[in-house]
Parts: C-alpha cells; structure tokens; sequence
C-alpha cells in the first residue's frame, strides 16, 4: 500500500516539475478521476507545489536575527543622543553603583525611524589573505584572514552600519551626524570617526576592541543596551561567558600589525598563538599536553612566513616539538 | 504550534526571550508576506527586519487591540506601502498591494504562513531528498541534469522527488489550514 501511494507520488511530481511525457500526463489525469481520493491527493500535490517560494535558509534567518539585534542597538544609541541628560545622570548612578556598565534599555523609542530597505554586499578576506576595501563614505576597512565584512550597497542610506565575522581594522570617516556602526554576532561599536581595531571571531569566547584614535562605544548585544566608552589606547575586552567587560590601557598599534602583514605577539599564551596559526595556515593544531596551553610567549611570526619557519620559532624559544601530517600538527 | 497568546504582553514587559521566539516563528511568513508586494528578496527580508526593530523599540507604546500576529502582519503591509510610495513605483505593485477587500488581505496573510509551514517542512525532509527537490524546484533543473549533477541515476531522483512529495503532503494536509487554502486557492484560480 505504502509503495503504491509512493509510486502516484513519483507520477506527480514528475508532472508537477515538468519531467513526463504527454501519455504519462494522460495517465495521472485517469488516475485522478478514479476515486475522490486519488482527486484530493492530487489538488493538495498541487497547493503545495505551487506555494513553494524559495525558502529562507536557517543561516540567513539566524543572521537577520543578529542584524535585528543589531539595529535595536545602533537605534538605541541614537536615542542616547537625544536623551543625553538622562544619560549623563545615568553615568553618574553608575559610577555610585560601581559596575561600568549602562543599562538604558527602558528608553522609549520615538523617532520615526523611515523604513529603508537595502541590499547588503559580502567582502571576505581568503585564508592567508587580508583583504581591504573602502565603503562608500570613505571609510577604511582592512579585514584579516578568514573575516567576512557585510555593507549596505547604497550610499544613500540615512545609516552607515556594517557587519563583521571575524577580526577588522577600521578607519572610520568622520561624520557627526551619521554615526557609523559596526555589527557583529554579540557586540556593537558606535563611531564617529576614529581608529580602531575588533575582533570577533565567531565561537571564540571574547570580542576585543582596540582603539588607536578618537572615541566609540560598545553595545553588548543584548536587547536591553548597556554601553561602554572606550578612550584612546584603551582596549575592551568582552568575555560572553561571564558576561562582563574588562578595559584596560594598551599599546594599540600592536593589536593592528597584521594589517601590516606582522603578527605581533607580547606575552600571549600558547592557546592564544595556536588560534593565530590554525587561522593564518589553514591548518589543525593539537596540544598533546594541556598544560602547555598555558605556557606564554613573546615574539613575532610574519604573514609571508613559511609555516616551518613559524614552527621552528616557537621549538627554539620554548623548546616545543612538532609533528606535521598533511594539515594537522601536534604540539608537544 | 501557535506561540502563546501572552507572547506580546511578555514582548511588551520586555522579555527577551519571547521576541526572539516571535522573530523565529514569524519573521519567514512574514518575509514572504512582504515579498508579495516587494518582489524583492532582501528588501522583504530588510523591511521586515525594521518591523521587528520597532516593535521592540516602540513596545512600550504599544496597545493591544490584536493579535501579535495580526499587529505584525499589519505593520508589514503598512511599512511595504509607505516604502513603494517613497520610491515611487506607483505602477503595478502598488496597485497589488492595495488590496481591494479584507478577504484578498487575509487570504494572503494565509498564504504567507502556508509558506512559511512548507518552508520548514522543506527544511525538515531528509538531507539528500531536499537537495534533490530543491535544484528541482528552485533551480528548475530537469531530473536529467540534476541526476548528472549528483553523479546519481535518474531513477534516484525521481524516488527521491516522489518521497519529498509524499512527506511533504503528510505533514501539510493534516492541517485543518491547508483546506481553507485550498478553498482560497480555487477561488483565485
């Protein structure tokens, strides 16, 4: 019985799609007009054929989803403007109440926003690669291997946002009255007009902000928007897990040599540098021992270095072996 | 698998999670809503985005005289409107998404979430069976090509098209809604 229904649902669908012949056409039309059933079996094939629209994938509806949050954030911050009294006051209790962040979530929203719809345009840096481009109002954006940047097509756009997988150095032109904003999966930045870098590299449990010149602010991307002001030379460290955010004073440019083709690092741990390596070569890192991953590091690997090279460094400074099979490697 | 009924009272109180569950159970038929009068993929999918955006935004203002569903339907068709005026494409698709009863609104606001209901049944047919049904139904391939493409026998594709058929139906009829469509369906045609 199962195979019979089966059969019909073959000659169906082969007619809806346009993949028989007359005669079989011919066929399912007697098929059709032997019972009710076989009549509703049909006409119900049809409905459904006929209302099926390309559907959105569950990727792009997760990634609306982060682009709605990201709005709220970036209209939110508009509103800070206009309400900059209360805010003011705010800063003030939070100080007294001591934790840096903002909690503005119960401003009403009252500006009618014009509906402006846009097309978003995708710039990914290769693995290996890093990748520039300059938007529309000018602004600077260099994207290290593996990033995906999204912007907006139209410069007409009343907004200047973009959305950023991974990690980007930006140099934001200055518009006052159009403040630039940078989306990614679990923060926002409002600019002006500024240096600066970020890195959010999807699954990693930190955002790390960077800030060489001017002045932004961070939105954790929570519906309810707190903010943090970040000065220059000051970096902002964001640990989703915990929830909070830590700032502290940094050489900045050092957090932005990859753009030169450098990467920099200063007392970086183990862990931390593997990330760095399996993203630059493509590759697999594992640690044989745990304890290692602790184990810090100063010093440097170039971006046109050979990967034997970068190995051959860290075996000298902290006496790690290597084994390289294909695109894995193990530490030890 | 209709959302609660205090779903837009959370969403008012400003309870996060409940938004986002609108947003998950809403935003494809809503999408698709839009699309009708838009015929544009990503400004449906823009436009909407902003219905959401305001909805929270705005949520403290907000009075409940309707549904979730129809405040949100609503919202999509008014923002649609007042986009195609702002670009001034008063030709055709204004024409179409003034529609001339209540009854032509509700029937596509039915289609929508007919849609939306195939969607994810389309998302929940086997991995290979969906990938066959879609180049045949999105892609427009002919099963010819598309068992080339695969590297698999055209009889595979077309068992395979006859299974997405099959489950395809099994999940939708049980559903009392697919009659009305149906009953809207002929009344169009």
């Amino acid at each position: 019985m199962d195979n019979q229904v089966s059969d019909n649902d073959q000659q169906i669908v082969s007619v809806l799609s346009g993949n028989s012949s007359p005669s079989e056409i011919e066929k399912l039309q007697q098929w059709q007009n032997l019972s009710a059933e076989n009549k509703k079996i049909y006409d119900d094939s049809v409905l459904i054929w006929g209302n099926c629209a390309k559907p959105l994938t569950k990727s792009e509806i997760e990634q609306d989803k982060i682009l709605v949050q990201g709005r709220i954030i970036a209209q939110a911050a508009l509103q800070h403007k206009r309400d900059r009294i209360l805010l003011k006051f705010l800063r003030v209790a939070a100080i007294l109440i001591g934790p840096i962040m903002l909690v503005a979530g119960f401003y009403v929203g009252n500006n009618n926003q014009q509906t402006k719809a846009m097309a978003w345009n995708t710039v990914t840096a290769p693995r290996k690669h890093i990748a520039m481009c300059t938007l529309a109002d000018g602004t600077e954006v260099w994207l290290n291997a593996g990033s995906t940047l999204s912007y907006t097509a139209s410069s007409q756009s009343d907004k200047r946002e973009v959305k950023l997988n991974g990690e980007g150095y930006f140099k934001v032109t200055k518009n006052t009255k159009k403040p630039f904003f940078v989306i990614t999966q679990q923060a926002t930045v409002k600019v002006l007009g500024t240096t600066f870098n970020m890195k959010a590299y999807p699954g990693s449990e930190q955002i790390v902000t960077t800030l060489e010149e001017g002045s932004i602010e961070l939105f954790v991307q929570k519906l309810t928007a707190s903010a943090v002001r970040i000065k220059p030379g000051e970096q902002a460290i964001y640990n989703m897990k915990e929830g909070n955010i830590e700032l502290k004073t940094v050489e900045a440019k050092q957090f932005s040599a990859w753009i030169g083709d450098k990467f920099l690092f200063k007392d970086a741990d183990l862990k931390t540098i593997i990330t760095e390596l399996e993203r630059l070569y493509d590759i697999k890192i594992y640690i044989k021992n745990p304890k290692l991953e602790k184990l810090h590091f100063r010093g440097m690997f170039s971006y046109d270095q050979d990967l034997l090279d970068a190995f051959e460094t860290l075996r000298r400074s902290v006496k790690l072996n290597y084994t390289i099979k294909g695109r894995e490697v193990w530490l030890e | 698998m209709e959302p609660g009924q205090d779903l837009l009272q959370k969403i008012i109180q400003g309870n996060e999670k409940s938004f986002t569950v609108a947003f998950d159970h809403y935003y494809p038929g809503l999408c698709f809503y839009a699309n009708k009068f838009l015929h544009d993929r990503d400004e449906a999918r823009s436009l909407v985005q902003q219905v959401f955006v305001d909805l929270w935004m705005k949520r403290h203002k907000l009075i409940i005289e309707q549904s979730l569903k129809a405040y949100l339907y609503t919202s999509v068709r008014n923002y649609t409107l007042d986009f195609l005026k702002h670009k001034l494409v008063e030709s055709k698709y204004l024409k179409e998404a003034q529609p001339e009863s209540a009854t032509f609104d509700r029937d596509l606001i039915e289609e929508a979430e007919l849609n939306a209901r195939i969607n994810s049944a389309i998302e929940a047919l086997p991995a290979k069976c969906r990938e066959i049904f879609m180049l045949c139904r999105f892609e427009e391939l002919r099963y010819s090509e598309i068992a080339k493409k695969l590297g698999i026998s055209i009889k595979t594709v077309e068992m395979q098209m006859g299974i997405a058929l099959k489950k395809l139906r099994s999940k939708l009829t049980g559903n009392q809604n697919i009659q009305i469509l149906l009953y809207i369906f002929s009344k169009n045609n």
